[in-house]
């Protein structure tokens, strides 16, 4: 009986405990992302954008908590004609003060109506599409009531040079003029990658091609769909200013290589100034198995 | 909340002009004076307050957070349930909230060494649980970035709500 009884209390005790932990775990509660903000008018967000379009919504999905809207650019004017593309509201909070404060996701994007856009361009290879926000503030301007238009929640004509937007035509001509003004010449903000998957052109193309031993993971646990590691070089099949034994940083996508393990993979530096060296792969095709060597040395002019 | 907020501070940006490091120590001197409190290095799994400064690019890349160009700071905070709480100092509503974890990014951006400072002290305070922003424009959890970074009394105030 006594045996059996502290049978029991070994199987009960060590679950009491796990519960209690677990009710530890879910007293904690995801936030919210707070920023100081930097007061910027109508004319230097529009300065700052990388893409200027008019654009019709087209659908909306919400994933993970996230919203992104999908557009169809009905007119383009600055940027990179890159087709539909695709608009996140971040999840942060700007202070703008008691008065003026604005969340990114405080604007909802109808789908069927036009808008225009006043973007930043954000590029990752680990990513599905370029990512699309807001140059900054809650700039919301429906093409087809302009009047509605603002920023920071008030109307945009308070933190603009447009006098009056109750003259439609006009509107659009200074859009123009806006846009064509003088402009920040930076086409996006990340790391541009190959767009192809076939190997030959990922290689030669690639400013390296490097094999490397899989060392620790660094920044774990901070982005849901990559790991970043600390890479010793093997060796060096392609790029100028690298050496072997040489320690760098590459980040994969999630769980595509494994700690100790040696593969060959095609990248392209972050930034020069990093205080450590980063690297991104060049391509969605830029990771292969050591075994590889001889093949990828071929197409290595 | 915890007398203590270790830390964990990334500068990977290797600019003259970027004054990350700088601003880290001048939040972490100024806060654990105003509230009693320490904070000690920490490696990035265990710290409570992580700090990363960077370019945009390498900070996209690497943790794929995005900012606007309106944005000096950025502060994504966990807190503890049914923590959060009103209060009233010096006539206007603020809120604090019991903070798990907190992690800090700040791009560089081409602002002065002041304005610099005053971002990482500002973020800080976010870190340390004020949730919203102050309406005085004196402060430093003042909503914008400005030229003074000196913690001021009703700075301080509010978060020894918590702290004291």
């Amino acid at each position: 009986m006594k045996k059996t009884m502290l049978f029991i209390l070994s199987i009960l005790l060590p679950a009491i405990l796990l519960i209690s932990c677990s009710d530890r775990g879910t007293n904690e509660k995801k936030g919210d992302g707070h920023a100081v903000g930097i007061y910027k008018s109508f004319e230097e967000l529009a300065a700052s954008a990388t893409d200027i379009i008019k654009g019709k919504c087209i659908d909306v999905k919400n994933t993970d908590g996230k919203t992104e809207y999908e557009f169809s650019v009905t007119k383009r004017y600055r940027g990179e004609d890159v087709g539909n593309i695709f608009v996140a509201v971040p999840d942060y909070s700007v202070g703008i003060g008691d008065s003026l404060s604005y969340r990114p996701s405080d604007i909802v994007y109808d789908v069927g109506s036009e808008y225009y856009l006043f973007l930043l361009r954000y590029v990752s290879v680990y990513t599905e599409h370029d990512t699309y926000i807001n140059v900054g503030g809650n700039l919301f301007i429906p093409a087809d009531r302009i009047l509605e238009s603002t920023l920071y929640g008030e109307p945009l004509s308070k933190h603009s040079k447009i006098s009056k937007l109750a003259i439609q035509s006009s509107y659009v001509g200074y859009m123009k003029s806006v846009a064509d003004a003088p402009h920040n010449e930076r086409k996006y903000i990340g790391s541009m990658y190959i767009n192809s998957t076939d190997v030959a052109t990922v290689i030669s193309q690639s400013e390296f091609v490097l094999k490397v031993k899989i060392g620790e993971e660094v920044d774990a646990g901070m982005a849901a769909d990559r790991n970043s590691f600390k890479c010793t070089v093997t060796a060096v099949m392609k790029g100028n200013n690298i050496s072997i034994d040489e320690e760098i940083y590459i980040t994969f996508m999630k769980d595509t290589v494994q700690k100790d393990g040696e593969y060959i993979v095609a990248l392209t530096e972050t930034d020069g100034n990093l205080v450590r060296r980063y690297f991104t792969l060049s391509s969605k095709n830029s990771v292969f198995s050591a075994a590889e060597y001889g093949e990828i040395s071929d197409y290595i002019e | 909340m915890g007398k203590f907020s270790n830390t964990y501070v990334d500068n990977n940006y290797n600019m003259p002009t970027f004054y990350f490091n700088s601003g880290v120590n001048n939040a972490k001197s100024q806060w654990t004076s105003a509230l009693s409190i320490s904070m000690q290095s920490s490696t990035q799994e265990l710290a409570r307050i992580k700090c990363y400064g960077s370019t945009a690019a390498d900070l996209y890349t690497r943790f794929g957070v995005v900012f606007d160009d309106n944005c000096g700071g950025l502060t994504y905070t966990t807190y503890v349930s049914n923590s959060v709480s009103t209060t009233y100092w010096g006539g206007n509503r603020k809120t604090i909230q019991q903070l798990n974890r907190a992690t800090i990014y700040v791009p560089y951006k081409e602002i002065s060494y002041s304005d610099q400072i005053d971002t990482v002290v500002h973020e800080f305070g976010h870190a340390l649980g004020y949730l919203g922003h102050s309406s005085n424009a004196t402060d430093v959890m003042y909503y914008k970035v400005q030229n003074s970074y000196t913690l001021k009394a009703s700075d301080i105030a509010h978060l020894a709500q918590f702290y004291n």
